[in-house]
Protein backbone atom coordinates (compact mmCIF):
# COMPACT_ATOMS: atom_id res chain seq x y z
CA UNK A 1 0.00 0.00 0.00
CA UNK A 2 1.16 3.38 -1.28
CA UNK A 3 0.90 6.62 1.77
CA UNK A 4 -0.29 9.63 -0.27
CA UNK A 5 0.32 12.90 1.56
CA UNK A 6 -2.66 15.62 1.55
CA UNK A 7 -2.76 18.91 2.50
CA UNK A 8 -4.93 20.04 5.04
CA UNK A 9 -6.54 23.37 4.74
CA UNK A 10 -6.81 25.88 1.63
CA UNK A 11 -5.93 23.26 -0.94
CA UNK A 12 -7.68 19.97 0.83
CA UNK A 13 -10.86 20.54 -1.37
CA UNK A 14 -9.23 20.85 -4.93
CA UNK A 15 -6.87 18.25 -3.88
CA UNK A 16 -9.34 15.90 -3.00
CA UNK A 17 -11.73 17.10 -6.70
CA UNK A 18 -8.15 16.69 -8.91
CA UNK A 19 -7.83 13.22 -7.67
CA UNK A 20 -11.00 11.89 -8.17
CA UNK A 21 -11.56 13.21 -11.45
CA UNK A 22 -8.33 11.08 -12.21
CA UNK A 23 -10.31 7.91 -11.43
CA UNK A 24 -8.87 8.01 -7.36
CA UNK A 25 -11.66 6.06 -5.14
CA UNK A 26 -11.21 8.74 -2.44
CA UNK A 27 -12.69 8.56 1.28
CA UNK A 28 -14.98 11.59 1.97
CA UNK A 29 -11.55 13.71 4.38
CA UNK A 30 -14.27 15.58 7.31
CA UNK A 31 -11.87 18.15 8.83
CA UNK A 32 -14.46 18.23 11.53
CA UNK A 33 -13.42 14.80 13.04
CA UNK A 34 -9.55 14.38 14.23
CA UNK A 35 -8.91 11.38 12.34
CA UNK A 36 -6.35 12.11 9.67
CA UNK A 37 -5.43 8.76 8.17
CA UNK A 38 -7.88 7.40 5.48
CA UNK A 39 -8.05 4.49 2.50
CA UNK A 40 -9.53 4.60 -0.52
CA UNK A 41 -12.15 1.67 -1.43
CA UNK A 42 -9.61 -0.94 -2.89
CA UNK A 43 -7.29 -0.31 0.00
CA UNK A 44 -4.15 0.66 -2.60
CA UNK A 45 -3.95 4.20 -0.73
CA UNK A 46 -3.72 5.73 2.25
CA UNK A 47 -4.17 9.13 2.64
CA UNK A 48 -2.78 11.12 5.69
CA UNK A 49 -3.57 14.43 6.11
CA UNK A 50 -0.78 16.91 7.11
CA UNK A 51 -0.04 20.74 7.12
CA UNK A 52 0.35 21.83 3.69
CA UNK A 53 4.20 22.81 4.59
CA UNK A 54 5.02 19.46 5.99
CA UNK A 55 3.88 17.59 2.48
CA UNK A 56 7.67 17.75 1.48
CA UNK A 57 9.35 16.44 4.16
CA UNK A 58 7.15 13.33 4.44
CA UNK A 59 7.56 12.68 0.78
CA UNK A 60 11.33 13.52 1.00
CA UNK A 61 11.80 10.99 3.70
CA UNK A 62 9.91 8.68 2.40
CA UNK A 63 7.47 8.77 4.99
CA UNK A 64 4.72 9.16 2.36
CA UNK A 65 5.56 8.19 -1.43
CA UNK A 66 3.13 10.86 -2.89
CA UNK A 67 2.01 14.36 -1.83
CA UNK A 68 0.51 17.33 -3.43
CA UNK A 69 2.27 20.54 -2.60
CA UNK A 70 2.40 24.32 -3.27
CA UNK A 71 5.45 25.15 -5.42
CA UNK A 72 6.31 28.22 -2.58
CA UNK A 73 6.70 25.41 0.16
CA UNK A 74 8.46 22.77 -1.97
CA UNK A 75 11.28 25.64 -2.61
CA UNK A 76 10.84 27.29 0.93
CA UNK A 77 12.02 23.68 1.97
CA UNK A 78 14.47 22.63 -0.71
CA UNK A 79 12.87 19.33 -0.55
CA UNK A 80 14.81 16.56 -2.71
CA UNK A 81 11.59 15.05 -4.49
CA UNK A 82 10.12 14.81 -7.94
CA UNK A 83 8.03 17.17 -8.61
CA UNK A 84 6.18 15.60 -11.45
CA UNK A 85 2.48 17.26 -12.41
CA UNK A 86 1.77 21.20 -12.12
CA UNK A 87 -1.88 20.58 -10.54
CA UNK A 88 -2.41 24.05 -11.82
CA UNK A 89 -4.74 25.03 -8.93
CA UNK A 90 -4.05 27.19 -5.58
CA UNK A 91 -2.27 29.21 -8.15
CA UNK A 92 -0.73 32.23 -6.46
CA UNK A 93 2.41 34.16 -6.22
CA UNK A 94 4.91 34.82 -3.89
CA UNK A 95 6.05 39.12 -3.93
CA UNK A 96 8.04 41.63 -2.09
CA UNK A 97 5.90 44.66 -0.75
CA UNK A 98 6.20 47.33 0.71
CA UNK A 99 3.91 50.81 1.81
CA UNK A 100 2.31 52.84 -0.88
CA UNK A 101 3.47 56.00 0.56
CA UNK A 102 7.53 54.94 0.83
CA UNK A 103 9.17 55.72 -2.25
CA UNK A 104 10.95 52.57 -3.08
CA UNK A 105 14.38 52.66 -2.21
CA UNK A 106 13.62 54.58 0.81
CA UNK A 107 12.46 51.21 3.05
CA UNK A 108 14.12 50.02 6.16
CA UNK A 109 16.43 47.00 5.81
CA UNK A 110 13.86 44.40 8.05
CA UNK A 111 11.90 42.24 6.05
CA UNK A 112 9.00 40.01 7.40
CA UNK A 113 8.15 36.71 5.71
CA UNK A 114 7.06 33.14 6.41
CA UNK A 115 9.78 32.07 3.61
CA UNK A 116 12.81 32.93 5.50
CA UNK A 117 14.70 30.93 2.65
CA UNK A 118 13.16 32.06 -0.31
CA UNK A 119 13.72 35.50 0.92
CA UNK A 120 17.41 35.61 1.33
CA UNK A 121 18.32 34.07 -1.14
CA UNK A 122 16.19 36.20 -3.25
CA UNK A 123 17.99 39.48 -1.82
CA UNK A 124 21.38 37.42 -1.35
CA UNK A 125 20.54 37.31 -4.94
CA UNK A 126 20.49 41.21 -5.73
CA UNK A 127 23.16 42.27 -3.44
CA UNK A 128 21.36 43.24 -0.93
CA UNK A 129 21.86 43.24 2.35
CA UNK A 130 18.43 42.68 4.71
CA UNK A 131 17.43 41.40 7.89
CA UNK A 132 15.05 38.76 7.84
CA UNK A 133 12.42 38.27 10.53
CA UNK A 134 9.93 35.65 10.51
CA UNK A 135 6.96 35.46 11.18
CA UNK A 136 4.11 32.72 11.10
CA UNK A 137 1.07 34.51 9.23
CA UNK A 138 -0.82 38.18 8.83
CA UNK A 139 3.04 39.13 7.71
CA UNK A 140 0.63 42.24 6.02
CA UNK A 141 0.65 43.40 10.25
CA UNK A 142 4.89 44.40 9.98
CA UNK A 143 4.93 46.80 8.26
CA UNK A 144 2.03 48.63 9.64
CA UNK A 145 3.74 48.07 13.11
CA UNK A 146 6.85 49.53 11.90
CA UNK A 147 8.25 45.78 12.64
CA UNK A 148 9.47 45.79 9.08
CA UNK A 149 9.84 48.30 5.75
CA UNK A 150 8.89 45.38 3.78
CA UNK A 151 7.31 41.68 3.57
CA UNK A 152 7.76 38.51 0.85
CA UNK A 153 4.45 37.02 1.21
CA UNK A 154 1.54 34.70 -1.19
CA UNK A 155 -0.47 37.16 -2.95
CA UNK A 156 -3.40 35.53 -5.01
CA UNK A 157 -5.63 38.09 -5.93
CA UNK A 158 -3.77 41.38 -4.39
CA UNK A 159 -6.83 41.77 -2.05
CA UNK A 160 -5.15 41.97 1.15
CA UNK A 161 -2.04 43.69 0.03
CA UNK A 162 -4.12 46.38 -1.23
CA UNK A 163 -6.72 46.68 2.37
CA UNK A 164 -3.27 46.88 4.11
CA UNK A 165 -2.25 50.05 1.81
CA UNK A 166 0.37 48.19 0.45
CA UNK A 167 2.07 47.42 -2.96
CA UNK A 168 3.56 44.69 -4.46
CA UNK A 169 7.50 45.17 -5.83
CA UNK A 170 8.53 42.39 -7.60
CA UNK A 171 7.37 38.77 -8.04
CA UNK A 172 9.57 36.29 -7.00
CA UNK A 173 7.97 32.80 -7.78
CA UNK A 174 4.94 31.85 -9.27
CA UNK A 175 3.84 28.91 -7.77
CA UNK A 176 0.50 26.35 -7.90
CA UNK A 177 -0.28 23.11 -6.78
CA UNK A 178 2.18 20.04 -7.53
CA UNK A 179 1.95 16.41 -7.45
CA UNK A 180 5.75 15.47 -5.91
CA UNK A 181 6.65 12.26 -5.28
CA UNK A 182 9.63 10.16 -3.15
CA UNK A 183 12.48 9.40 -5.31
CA UNK A 184 13.21 5.91 -4.34
CA UNK A 185 9.42 5.18 -4.52
CA UNK A 186 8.99 6.43 -8.45
CA UNK A 187 11.38 3.75 -9.07
CA UNK A 188 10.33 1.07 -6.76
CA UNK A 189 6.19 1.51 -7.91
CA UNK A 190 6.50 2.05 -10.83
CA UNK A 191 3.68 0.55 -12.31
CA UNK A 192 1.13 2.00 -9.92
CA UNK A 193 2.69 5.76 -9.92
CA UNK A 194 2.83 5.41 -13.44
CA UNK A 195 -0.25 4.73 -14.09
CA UNK A 196 -1.85 7.36 -11.62
CA UNK A 197 0.17 9.99 -13.15
CA UNK A 198 -1.11 9.12 -16.57
CA UNK A 199 -4.33 9.68 -15.48
CA UNK A 200 -3.57 12.47 -13.86
CA UNK A 201 -2.12 14.53 -16.79
CA UNK A 202 -5.06 13.68 -18.68
CA UNK A 203 -7.28 15.27 -17.09
CA UNK A 204 -4.87 18.31 -16.56
CA UNK A 205 -4.48 18.53 -20.27
CA UNK A 206 -7.88 18.38 -21.24
CA UNK B 1 33.50 32.29 21.46
CA UNK B 2 30.15 31.88 23.54
CA UNK B 3 30.24 29.96 26.19
CA UNK B 4 27.31 27.54 25.71
CA UNK B 5 25.98 25.19 28.66
CA UNK B 6 25.41 21.98 27.13
CA UNK B 7 24.77 18.24 28.19
CA UNK B 8 27.58 16.70 28.92
CA UNK B 9 26.11 13.38 27.32
CA UNK B 10 25.35 15.53 24.03
CA UNK B 11 27.14 14.42 20.75
CA UNK B 12 27.39 17.16 17.58
CA UNK B 13 24.70 17.07 15.20
CA UNK B 14 25.60 14.49 12.23
CA UNK B 15 27.43 11.88 14.52
CA UNK B 16 26.29 8.54 15.93
CA UNK B 17 27.67 6.49 18.66
CA UNK B 18 26.83 2.81 18.71
CA UNK B 19 26.08 0.89 21.70
CA UNK B 20 26.55 -2.36 21.81
CA UNK B 21 23.97 -4.38 20.51
CA UNK B 22 23.76 -2.10 16.84
CA UNK B 23 27.34 -2.28 17.32
CA UNK B 24 27.95 -6.02 16.68
CA UNK B 25 25.20 -5.34 13.93
CA UNK B 26 27.07 -3.24 11.83
CA UNK B 27 30.56 -4.94 12.68
CA UNK B 28 29.14 -8.35 11.52
CA UNK B 29 27.66 -6.51 8.58
CA UNK B 30 31.19 -5.19 7.53
CA UNK B 31 32.60 -8.67 8.46
CA UNK B 32 29.89 -10.32 6.21
CA UNK B 33 31.00 -7.98 3.22
CA UNK B 34 34.63 -7.90 3.68
CA UNK B 35 34.25 -11.79 2.96
CA UNK B 36 32.14 -11.47 0.12
CA UNK B 37 34.34 -9.00 -1.29
CA UNK B 38 37.73 -11.22 -0.71
CA UNK B 39 36.09 -14.12 -2.50
CA UNK B 40 35.09 -12.10 -5.48
CA UNK B 41 38.95 -10.91 -5.52
CA UNK B 42 38.91 -7.63 -4.14
CA UNK B 43 42.01 -6.65 -2.38
CA UNK B 44 41.74 -4.53 1.03
CA UNK B 45 42.58 -1.24 1.62
CA UNK B 46 43.24 1.34 4.40
CA UNK B 47 42.95 4.41 4.57
CA UNK B 48 44.04 7.38 6.48
CA UNK B 49 41.50 9.67 7.71
CA UNK B 50 44.21 12.64 7.62
CA UNK B 51 45.00 13.84 4.64
CA UNK B 52 46.84 17.02 2.78
CA UNK B 53 43.80 19.25 1.92
CA UNK B 54 45.35 20.54 -1.77
CA UNK B 55 45.74 17.00 -3.13
CA UNK B 56 42.75 14.93 -2.04
CA UNK B 57 40.18 17.76 -2.88
CA UNK B 58 42.08 18.17 -6.09
CA UNK B 59 39.91 14.80 -7.12
CA UNK B 60 36.45 16.28 -5.93
CA UNK B 61 33.75 18.46 -7.12
CA UNK B 62 34.49 22.32 -5.73
CA UNK B 63 30.71 21.86 -3.84
CA UNK B 64 32.30 18.84 -1.75
CA UNK B 65 35.86 20.86 -1.68
CA UNK B 66 33.78 23.73 0.24
CA UNK B 67 32.50 21.13 2.40
CA UNK B 68 35.89 19.26 3.91
CA UNK B 69 36.97 19.97 7.18
CA UNK B 70 40.23 21.53 7.10
CA UNK B 71 42.32 22.51 9.85
CA UNK B 72 46.10 23.34 10.51
CA UNK B 73 49.15 21.45 12.32
CA UNK B 74 51.63 22.97 14.23
CA UNK B 75 53.83 23.16 11.12
CA UNK B 76 51.10 25.23 9.41
CA UNK B 77 50.37 22.04 6.77
CA UNK B 78 46.56 22.52 5.75
CA UNK B 79 45.16 19.67 6.88
CA UNK B 80 41.46 18.18 5.96
CA UNK B 81 39.39 15.17 6.93
CA UNK B 82 38.83 12.59 4.22
CA UNK B 83 35.36 14.24 2.42
CA UNK B 84 35.97 11.00 -0.33
CA UNK B 85 37.62 7.64 -0.19
CA UNK B 86 37.24 6.86 -4.37
CA UNK B 87 39.28 10.66 -4.10
CA UNK B 88 41.51 9.16 -1.76
CA UNK B 89 42.20 5.80 -3.32
CA UNK B 90 42.98 7.82 -6.85
CA UNK B 91 45.56 9.94 -5.08
CA UNK B 92 47.13 7.55 -3.35
CA UNK B 93 47.22 4.61 -5.94
CA UNK B 94 47.73 6.67 -8.66
CA UNK B 95 51.57 6.73 -7.91
CA UNK B 96 52.18 3.47 -6.83
CA UNK B 97 49.89 1.27 -9.48
CA UNK B 98 52.02 -0.49 -11.77
CA UNK B 99 51.19 -2.25 -14.83
CA UNK B 100 51.57 -5.67 -14.29
CA UNK B 101 49.25 -5.30 -11.03
CA UNK B 102 46.53 -4.33 -13.37
CA UNK B 103 43.46 -4.30 -13.46
CA UNK B 104 43.15 -3.77 -10.12
CA UNK B 105 40.52 -4.70 -7.62
CA UNK B 106 40.08 -2.93 -4.32
CA UNK B 107 37.90 -2.97 -1.29
CA UNK B 108 37.77 -0.33 1.52
CA UNK B 109 35.62 0.21 4.60
CA UNK B 110 36.34 3.39 5.87
CA UNK B 111 34.38 6.81 7.37
CA UNK B 112 34.43 9.79 5.33
CA UNK B 113 33.65 13.96 6.72
CA UNK B 114 31.91 15.95 5.09
CA UNK B 115 30.50 19.70 6.75
CA UNK B 116 26.90 18.77 5.17
CA UNK B 117 23.46 20.91 5.43
CA UNK B 118 22.17 19.24 8.77
CA UNK B 119 18.57 19.98 8.61
CA UNK B 120 18.12 17.13 5.91
CA UNK B 121 19.60 14.74 8.85
CA UNK B 122 22.72 14.17 6.84
CA UNK B 123 25.62 13.00 8.42
CA UNK B 124 28.72 14.28 9.19
CA UNK B 125 30.78 11.30 9.93
CA UNK B 126 29.83 8.03 7.39
CA UNK B 127 30.83 4.71 6.91
CA UNK B 128 31.10 3.54 3.66
CA UNK B 129 32.02 0.03 2.36
CA UNK B 130 33.43 0.19 -1.08
CA UNK B 131 34.71 -1.35 -4.28
CA UNK B 132 36.47 -0.17 -7.25
CA UNK B 133 37.88 -2.09 -10.48
CA UNK B 134 40.99 -0.21 -11.90
CA UNK B 135 42.78 -0.05 -15.23
CA UNK B 136 39.58 -1.44 -17.26
CA UNK B 137 38.04 0.71 -19.34
CA UNK B 138 34.11 -0.40 -20.71
CA UNK B 139 31.22 -2.85 -20.25
CA UNK B 140 33.35 -5.98 -18.68
CA UNK B 141 34.24 -4.07 -15.58
CA UNK B 142 31.04 -2.04 -14.68
CA UNK B 143 29.26 -5.56 -15.56
CA UNK B 144 31.54 -7.35 -13.18
CA UNK B 145 31.09 -4.92 -10.59
CA UNK B 146 26.99 -3.98 -10.93
CA UNK B 147 26.77 -7.95 -10.47
CA UNK B 148 29.27 -7.73 -7.22
CA UNK B 149 26.50 -5.01 -5.94
CA UNK B 150 23.99 -7.36 -5.79
CA UNK B 151 25.27 -9.78 -4.40
CA UNK B 152 26.02 -6.91 -1.99
CA UNK B 153 22.51 -5.94 -1.51
CA UNK B 154 21.88 -9.72 -1.05
CA UNK B 155 24.61 -10.16 1.99
CA UNK B 156 22.92 -7.31 3.77
CA UNK B 157 19.72 -9.09 3.79
CA UNK B 158 17.74 -6.04 2.32
CA UNK B 159 14.15 -7.62 1.61
CA UNK B 160 12.99 -5.22 -1.41
CA UNK B 161 15.74 -3.18 -3.47
CA UNK B 162 15.83 -1.70 -6.62
CA UNK B 163 19.30 -0.84 -9.09
CA UNK B 164 18.27 2.45 -11.56
CA UNK B 165 20.64 2.66 -14.11
CA UNK B 166 21.71 5.87 -15.76
CA UNK B 167 24.81 7.36 -18.45
CA UNK B 168 26.01 10.92 -17.77
CA UNK B 169 26.69 11.07 -22.00
CA UNK B 170 22.89 10.58 -22.53
CA UNK B 171 22.37 13.94 -20.77
CA UNK B 172 25.98 15.66 -21.54
CA UNK B 173 25.49 14.53 -25.42
CA UNK B 174 22.04 16.67 -25.99
CA UNK B 175 23.87 19.71 -24.34
CA UNK B 176 27.12 19.67 -24.65
CA UNK B 177 27.89 22.06 -28.26
CA UNK B 178 25.16 24.12 -27.58
CA UNK B 179 26.59 26.70 -25.67
CA UNK B 180 23.98 27.86 -23.48
CA UNK B 181 24.23 30.51 -20.72
CA UNK B 182 25.17 28.89 -17.64
CA UNK B 183 22.43 29.76 -15.70
CA UNK B 184 19.83 28.69 -18.47
CA UNK B 185 21.97 25.41 -18.44
CA UNK B 186 21.94 24.87 -15.02
CA UNK B 187 18.03 25.17 -14.96
CA UNK B 188 17.76 22.56 -17.35
CA UNK B 189 19.38 20.85 -15.22
CA UNK B 190 17.40 21.01 -11.94
CA UNK B 191 13.90 20.45 -13.93
CA UNK B 192 15.28 17.33 -15.17
CA UNK B 193 16.31 15.80 -12.01
CA UNK B 194 13.51 16.72 -10.71
CA UNK B 195 11.47 15.85 -13.17
CA UNK B 196 9.36 18.74 -13.77
CA UNK B 197 8.64 18.51 -17.29
CA UNK B 198 6.17 21.96 -17.60
CA UNK B 199 8.85 24.11 -16.03
CA UNK B 200 11.50 22.49 -18.26
CA UNK B 201 9.46 23.22 -21.36
CA UNK B 202 9.01 26.43 -20.09
CA UNK B 203 12.29 27.50 -19.75
CA UNK B 204 13.47 26.33 -23.10
CA UNK B 205 10.55 27.56 -25.06
CA UNK B 206 12.36 30.69 -25.79
CA UNK B 207 15.87 29.62 -25.75
CA UNK B 208 17.09 29.48 -29.88
CA UNK B 209 17.49 25.29 -29.73
CA UNK B 210 15.49 23.88 -32.72
CA UNK B 211 12.51 21.58 -32.06
CA UNK B 212 13.63 18.33 -32.00
CA UNK B 213 16.62 19.27 -29.38
CA UNK B 214 13.56 21.09 -27.41
CA UNK B 215 11.48 17.78 -27.45
CA UNK B 216 14.24 15.73 -26.87
CA UNK B 217 15.14 17.62 -23.50
CA UNK B 218 11.54 17.83 -22.22
CA UNK B 219 11.21 14.00 -22.89
CA UNK B 220 13.93 12.90 -20.79
CA UNK B 221 12.41 13.72 -16.94
CA UNK B 222 9.78 11.11 -18.10
CA UNK B 223 12.18 8.31 -19.91
CA UNK B 224 12.38 6.06 -17.09
CA UNK B 225 11.11 2.37 -16.48
CA UNK B 226 11.93 -0.74 -17.45
CA UNK B 227 13.09 -2.10 -20.97
CA UNK B 228 10.64 0.24 -22.79
CA UNK B 229 12.44 3.22 -22.23
CA UNK B 230 14.57 2.10 -24.99
CA UNK B 231 12.18 2.14 -27.20
CA UNK B 232 10.60 5.68 -26.30
CA UNK B 233 14.32 6.92 -26.40
CA UNK B 234 13.52 7.45 -30.34
CA UNK B 235 12.99 10.87 -29.47
CA UNK B 236 16.36 11.88 -27.87
CA UNK B 237 18.62 9.65 -30.55
CA UNK B 238 20.28 10.99 -33.75
CA UNK B 239 21.14 14.58 -32.11
CA UNK B 240 24.41 13.87 -30.51
CA UNK B 241 27.37 10.88 -31.18
CA UNK B 242 27.64 10.77 -27.40
CA UNK B 243 24.06 10.14 -26.23
CA UNK B 244 23.81 7.72 -28.88
CA UNK B 245 26.55 5.54 -27.79
CA UNK B 246 25.16 6.26 -24.18
CA UNK B 247 22.22 4.85 -25.05
CA UNK B 248 23.40 2.07 -26.81
CA UNK B 249 25.88 0.73 -23.49
CA UNK B 250 22.97 1.28 -21.32
CA UNK B 251 20.96 -0.73 -23.07
CA UNK B 252 24.31 -3.43 -23.41
CA UNK B 253 24.12 -3.22 -19.62
CA UNK B 254 20.64 -3.76 -19.16
CA UNK B 255 20.07 -6.76 -21.15
CA UNK B 256 23.00 -8.35 -19.53
CA UNK B 257 21.80 -7.79 -16.30
CA UNK B 258 17.73 -9.07 -17.29
CA UNK B 259 19.48 -12.04 -18.82
CA UNK B 260 21.47 -12.42 -15.31
CA UNK B 261 17.86 -12.61 -13.91
CA UNK B 262 17.91 -9.17 -12.36
CA UNK B 263 15.04 -7.89 -14.47
CA UNK B 264 13.03 -6.96 -11.46
CA UNK B 265 15.43 -5.51 -9.48
CA UNK B 266 16.90 -2.81 -12.26
CA UNK B 267 15.29 0.23 -13.91
CA UNK B 268 16.88 2.68 -15.97
CA UNK B 269 15.98 6.66 -16.10
CA UNK B 270 17.77 8.58 -18.93
CA UNK B 271 17.02 11.73 -16.85
CA UNK B 272 19.91 11.09 -14.90
CA UNK B 273 21.52 14.35 -14.28
CA UNK B 274 24.84 14.99 -12.24
CA UNK B 275 26.96 17.68 -11.45
CA UNK B 276 28.54 17.39 -7.95
CA UNK B 277 30.78 14.09 -8.72
CA UNK B 278 33.33 12.80 -11.20
CA UNK B 279 31.13 10.44 -12.66
CA UNK B 280 31.77 9.67 -16.90
CA UNK B 281 29.65 7.51 -18.02
CA UNK B 282 27.23 4.79 -16.41
CA UNK B 283 26.08 5.48 -13.18
CA UNK B 284 23.89 3.29 -10.87
CA UNK B 285 21.97 4.06 -7.32
CA UNK B 286 20.52 1.35 -5.24
CA UNK B 287 17.04 2.41 -3.73
CA UNK B 288 15.23 0.83 -0.90
CA UNK B 289 11.74 1.75 0.58
CA UNK B 290 11.01 4.15 3.30
CA UNK B 291 13.82 6.21 2.58
CA UNK B 292 15.44 9.09 0.26
CA UNK B 293 18.10 8.42 0.25
CA UNK B 294 20.16 5.32 -2.39
CA UNK B 295 22.04 2.81 0.31
CA UNK B 296 24.43 1.78 -2.90
CA UNK B 297 26.05 4.65 -5.72
CA UNK B 298 28.41 3.97 -8.33
CA UNK B 299 29.67 4.41 -11.49
CA UNK B 300 32.50 4.84 -14.04
CA UNK B 301 34.70 7.89 -13.81
CA UNK B 302 37.43 7.55 -16.11
CA UNK B 303 38.84 11.08 -15.90
CA UNK B 304 39.36 11.53 -12.01
CA UNK B 305 43.19 9.36 -12.22
CA UNK B 306 44.39 12.28 -14.09
CA UNK B 307 43.38 14.51 -11.75
CA UNK B 308 46.52 12.91 -10.32
CA UNK B 309 48.81 12.57 -13.42
CA UNK B 310 47.73 8.82 -14.50
CA UNK B 311 45.58 7.81 -17.30
CA UNK B 312 43.53 5.24 -15.63
CA UNK B 313 39.83 3.93 -16.89
CA UNK B 314 38.14 3.16 -13.25
CA UNK B 315 34.36 1.95 -12.13
CA UNK B 316 33.30 1.71 -8.45
CA UNK B 317 30.49 2.08 -5.79
CA UNK B 318 30.00 2.83 -2.63
CA UNK B 319 27.43 1.10 0.27
CA UNK B 320 26.02 3.32 2.86
CA UNK B 321 26.54 0.65 6.07
CA UNK B 322 24.55 2.89 8.81
CA UNK B 323 22.08 3.43 5.95
CA UNK B 324 21.28 -0.38 5.75
CA UNK B 325 20.92 -0.42 9.59
CA UNK B 326 18.28 1.20 9.69
CA UNK B 327 17.89 3.74 12.55
CA UNK B 328 14.63 3.00 14.60
CA UNK B 329 16.19 3.74 17.79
Amino acid sequence: MLTFAVPKGRMLEQTTRCLREAGWSIPDFDPGKRELIFYDNDRNFKFVLVKPYDVPTYVEYGAAEIGVAGKDIIEEREANVYELLDLKFSRCRLSVARPEQTPPGAVSSRVATEFVNLTKKYFSSRGENVEVIKLHGSVELAPLLDLAGRIVDIVSSGRTLKQNNLVEEEVILKSSARLIVNRPALKLHQEEIKEKIKRLKGVLDQ
Amino acid sequence: MENVERELTLLPAGVKAYLPEKSRQKRKLINRLFDLAHRADFSELDLPTIDYYDSITRGVSDFLAARTYQFSDGKGERLALRPDATAQVAKILSGRLKKENLPGRYCYCCRSFRDFDLRRGEAREFQQFGAEILGRDGFEADRDLLIFMFEMLECCGLEKYIVDLGHVGVYQGLISELDLEPRLERKIRKCIHRKNQTELAEAIASSDLDDDRKEALVSLPLLYGGEEVFDEANKIQNQSKKTDQALLYLEKIYHELAQAGLSEAISVDLGVVRDLDYYTGLVFEALVPGTGKPVVGGGRYDELYSSYGVVMPATGLALEVERILKDDD
